[in-house]
């Protein structure tokens, strides 16, 4: 029992260490004070600022932006991904560990020479930049996190169980879809979310392959503001909602799944 | 286990290429590029509106249809190396003076056309000041003011806080050396600014004695001007709390810091700021003497539509634009003109200044804000900062000696321990492995 | 070089208050029912949708707010909280996987709690730790950002010199500087690699 007690309050503590930072941004959305850390006073003006915006430079085409291109590039390298880990599992042992080695490269390079090499390629390559070249660099350093997401997973699972199948009269394509993917299924969500997280938060990467036409992904969005004028007031409720909105969704599929299991 | 990896692969291909192939013929590709405009510029530093109106403005002058692509940037560095390195087709880019001068002396520029046909040339209404400036600049043959047109300008000096330090200290450049006030200063985190502190700072003597200018000073660049300002910065950086980058304001609004190094543009939305929470905060340019800046626009290499470009240029200098672009920046403007002149003087302000470098003859007591138009006594100890050129990378290296450096002692020990550690377990490791083959072999026989 | 060295020891000394903190974390994490843990870690995840900048300058402000001045005690704060999460993730996916035979076998063979724990529990998951590291060491050297804020740019980390370089156009210095890094890495995974391979091969990630 005391153990239960300490070990919850661990967490707990660890939990609250980890949320203050972002209480603190939530409690001072309710103020309009430009500064963080000023309070002048209750008010919601902050929150119906949100949503108007020009057309250029507005932080809601920017947030739309971001939500896309972090989708688009998570999915995509969730297959790409799931694809490698699959590969690299029917590797030999040395071809494999040399391809595991190439493939923390993303993982270990600092952002900003990943970004500026991922510049000079699309430079030397002619693509125009823009969203295209966005998407294409975001999901070059998203793929290797599902590979180590996924590959785990494939060395735990059974050999047999695909070769069972395919005994039992299955195609290939049938046997991946039914047998090999479910049993991928949670590493490939994990891989998805972290590869969501991952774009979403990415910054100088999202600067250099931006292109000229005026794009946007909130990243840069507050970055061009921290320079210049100081953070825009308004970024604080803005965080304050995705985040709310990120924790009931998330106590949802809770309930959910509780309620399937009974 | 085999898997048939042709169809995953295949499956995944098309995929990806069909996203490529919907992306890639977006759109805006196919409008056609004499109708955009793109423009490179600063976060905050337009007014939002104009983006809007100016295509309204162009086709009754042109009758042509226009559209506006707007991009922001926060560091000069990452502007030139979009144009150098991935020549990137802005129409407009707007560079500090510095960086202006090496993209003239680099060939990344094309002459601004004057040519408007039926429309005023509202370029004419840039002060003369600013104008003059430009012949600095001028390199390689080419005439500085034909490839660039100044937008904003300003002066550095010292933010502070009034209650917590005196009007006579920051009147001098030494409050940043003065130990008293440790703990408590700001300092840019750019070496432009560091650079031109520091050397003034260094040769005071000799500037006030006439033996060197402030001009010479900021830009000679010697061997022994460079060894003088890495001694200075050294001997400051006790001192400061930190190098500040974004946030000088919002430490000195809460008052944690005394003083920093501002530009005036900065110092007038922070004063406004502080003042709105009780803090008094003003600003001052040290007697020794300090820097004179400018933004200016420029058509970059690479640009498309350089007629749009002057065109837009031009509507900017209208004195009512001028003006709007000014309150939605803080910055004050380049252009002259006398309804700018109207909307600056204050009649509530009691003291007066002269601002005829500026306005022209028979302005020498106006009632403006000092601190976002400078008096002629200041903009007289202030001289424009140069690039660095050829020196660029003498001078980085000196800066990143004198800001860098904050190993000691214990971390050392730390880090050969772990690598020690490190080398010994790899060691054990592989000792153990060949044990074990030992063992196995030694079964087998 | 002074900062390249000096970054390897915030690296470490960051890396290994991760472990320490996280291991105990990611350890009563797996021992929860799977429904609870699960959305638990997700907790854990969660804070790192906060845009970075955001997250970093509310530390910022935290520690303003207790009155705590600004210096290496907030750069390690700031380091931990930032990568804390990436550190349990692994740890934790490497417990879950554990057999609970072998921990049955173990306890069943005479073991006592601490020798179960150290000789069984932990071995096991030494695959999730050092993909946990791998994911907290290097980042640390390399990201600038979190040391300008949080200390006024007072202390200098490698990845600054290297931000500083490539913005102010020594791009081959800045470009010498990482190659040099990844050298160093490649080697110590390669020389890792050839006594772990079996190991490093049932872990992982997730």
């Amino acid at each position: 029992m005391m153990k239960r007690i300490l070990s919850n309050s661990y967490i707990g503590l660890l939990l609250v260490m980890l949320y203050a930072p972002i209480l603190i941004i939530i409690i001072f959305s309710f103020t309009e004070a430009k500064v963080l850390g000023n309070w002048t006073g209750f008010s919601f003006k902050l929150y119906t600022n949100l949503f108007q915006g020009g057309v250029h430079h507005s932080l809601s085409s920017a947030l739309w932006n971001t939500l896309i291109i972090g989708l688009v590039a998570a999915f995509v390298s969730m297959l790409l991904g799931t694809v490698a880990a699959i590969g690299i599992y029917n590797l030999k042992p040395r071809a494999r560990k040399a391809v595991q080695l190439v493939n923390s490269i993303p993982i270990l390079n600092p952002d900003i020479i990943t970004a500026i090499s991922l510049f000079l390629l699309f430079v030397s390559l002619g693509f125009s930049q823009g969203y295209t070249t966005v998407i294409l660099a975001h999901i070059s350093f998203c793929t290797p996190y599902v590979v180590l997401s996924v590959y785990p997973r494939l060395r735990q699972m059974n050999d047999n169980l695909y070769e069972a199948a395919l005994d039992l009269g299955a195609t290939p394509f049938y046997a991946l879809r039914k047998v090999l993917l479910p049993e991928l299924r949670p590493g490939m969500i994990s891989g998805f979310i972290l590869a969501f997280t991952l774009s979403i938060d990415d910054f100088v990467v999202t600067l250099f392959t931006i292109g000229n036409e005026g794009l946007e992904t909130l990243s840069t969005y507050i970055y061009a503001d921290a320079r210049k004028g100081g953070l825009t007031p308004e970024l604080r409720p803005l965080s304050a909602i995705i985040f709310i909105t990120v924790l009931v969704l998330l106590l949802i599929i809770n309930q959910r799944a509780a309620k399937k299991r009974l | 286990m085999k898997i048939n990896l042709n169809q995953l692969l295949k499956s995944s291909f098309l995929l990806v290429a069909l996203l490529v192939v919907n992306f890639v013929s977006t759109p805006s590709q196919a409008q056609d590029r004499q109708q955009v405009l793109k423009i490179y510029n600063w976060a905050d530093y337009i007014d939002e509106d104009l983006l809007t109106e100016f295509p309204v403005w162009y086709k009754e002058q042109t009758g042509e249809e226009i559209k506006i692509v707007y991009q922001t940037f926060d560091m000069n560095e990452v502007m030139y190396t979009k144009i150098d390195l991935g020549k990137e087709d802005f129409d407009l880019a707007c560079p500090t003076q510095a960086v202006m001068q090496r993209m003239i002396h680099n060939d990344l520029l094309l002459p601004i056309s004057r040519e408007f046909g039926v429309t005023p040339n509202y370029m004419n209404n840039m002060s003369p000041f600013i104008v003059d400036r430009l012949d600095d600049f001028s390199a390689k043959g080419k005439n500085a003011a034909d490839y660039a047109m100044p937008y904003m300008w300003g002066v550095s000096g010292i933010l502070y806080n009034t209650k917590l330090i005196s009007d006579d200290e920051v009147n001098s450049w030494g409050c940043f050396w003065n130990p008293k006030n440790k703990g408590k200063m700001l300092m840019k985190d750019s070496y432009w600014d560091a650079y031109s502190t520091a050397v003034v700072w260094g040769y005071k003597n000799e500037i006030a004695q006439g033996k060197r200018s402030v001009f010479s000073v900021t830009n000679d660049h010697t061997a022994q001007d460079i060894k003088l300002v890495e001694e200075q910065l050294k001997a400051m950086k006790p001192n400061l709390a930190g190098w500040e980058a974004d946030f000088g304001k919002d430490m000195m609004t809460k008052g944690e810091i005394w003083f920093c190094y501002a530009w005036n543009g900065d110092a007038v939305w922070a004063i406004e700021e502080a003042a709105e929470v009780g803090v008094t905060l003003d600003f001052a340019v040290p007697t020794e003497g300090s820097n004179v800046w400018f933004d200016c626009w420029v058509i970059p290499k690479y640009a498309k539509n350089t007629k749009a470009a002057s065109y837009f240029l031009n509507y900017l200098c209208q004195p009512e634009i001028a003006l709007r672009n000014m309150d939605v920046s803080g910055y004050c403007s380049a252009v002259a003109a006398p309804e700018i002149l109207e909307a600056v003087v204050d009649s509530t302000l009691e003291e007066t200044y002269n601002l005829s470098y500026f306005f022209g003859p028979g302005n020498d007591s106006l009632k403006v804000n000092p601190v976002q138009y400078p008096d002629k006594s200041v903009v007289e100890r202030c001289a424009i900062i140069n690039d660095y050129l050829d020196k660029n990378d003498e001078v980085l290296e000196m800066w990143s000696r004198a800001k860098g450096d904050s190993l000691f002692g214990g971390m050392i020990y730390l880090i050969i321990g772990v690598i020690v550690l490190l080398a010994s377990w790899i060691v054990f490791r592989q000792v153990q492995k060949a044990k074990s083959k030992k063992r196995r072999l030694g079964k087998r026989k | 070089m002074h900062t390249f060295v000096f970054s390897i020891g915030v690296a470490l000394i960051t890396t290994f208050i991760c472990l320490v903190l996280g291991y105990p974390a990611a350890y009563i994490l797996s021992r929860m029912e799977s429904k609870t843990a699960k959305i638990m870690v997700l907790l854990f995840i969660l804070p790192m949708w906060v845009n970075f900048l955001i997250r970093t300058l509310a530390t910022v402000a935290l520690f303003d707010f207790m009155r705590i001045p600004l210096g290496q005690g907030s750069l390690y704060f700031g380091m931990v909280y930032n990568f804390l999460p990436f550190m349990i993730y692994p740890i934790y996916n490497s417990l879950q996987k554990t057999e609970k035979s072998l921990i049955e076998a173990a306890q069943d063979l005479g073991a006592n709690p601490r020798q179960v724990f150290f000789k069984t529990i932990l071995p096991l998951s030494i695959p999730g730790i050092s993909s946990g590291i791998m994911m907290v060491f290097m980042p640390v050297i390399s990201t600038f950002a979190i040391a300008e804020l949080l200390t006024i740019n007072n202390i200098k980390l490698f990845g600054t010199t290297l931000q500083e370089n490539i913005y102010n156009g020594m791009w081959n210095y800045g470009a010498a500087l990482s190659l040099i890094m990844l050298l160093l890495i490649g080697l110590t995974s390669l020389l890792n690699g050839e006594g772990n391979v079996k190991a490093a091969e049932e872990g992982g990630l997730i």
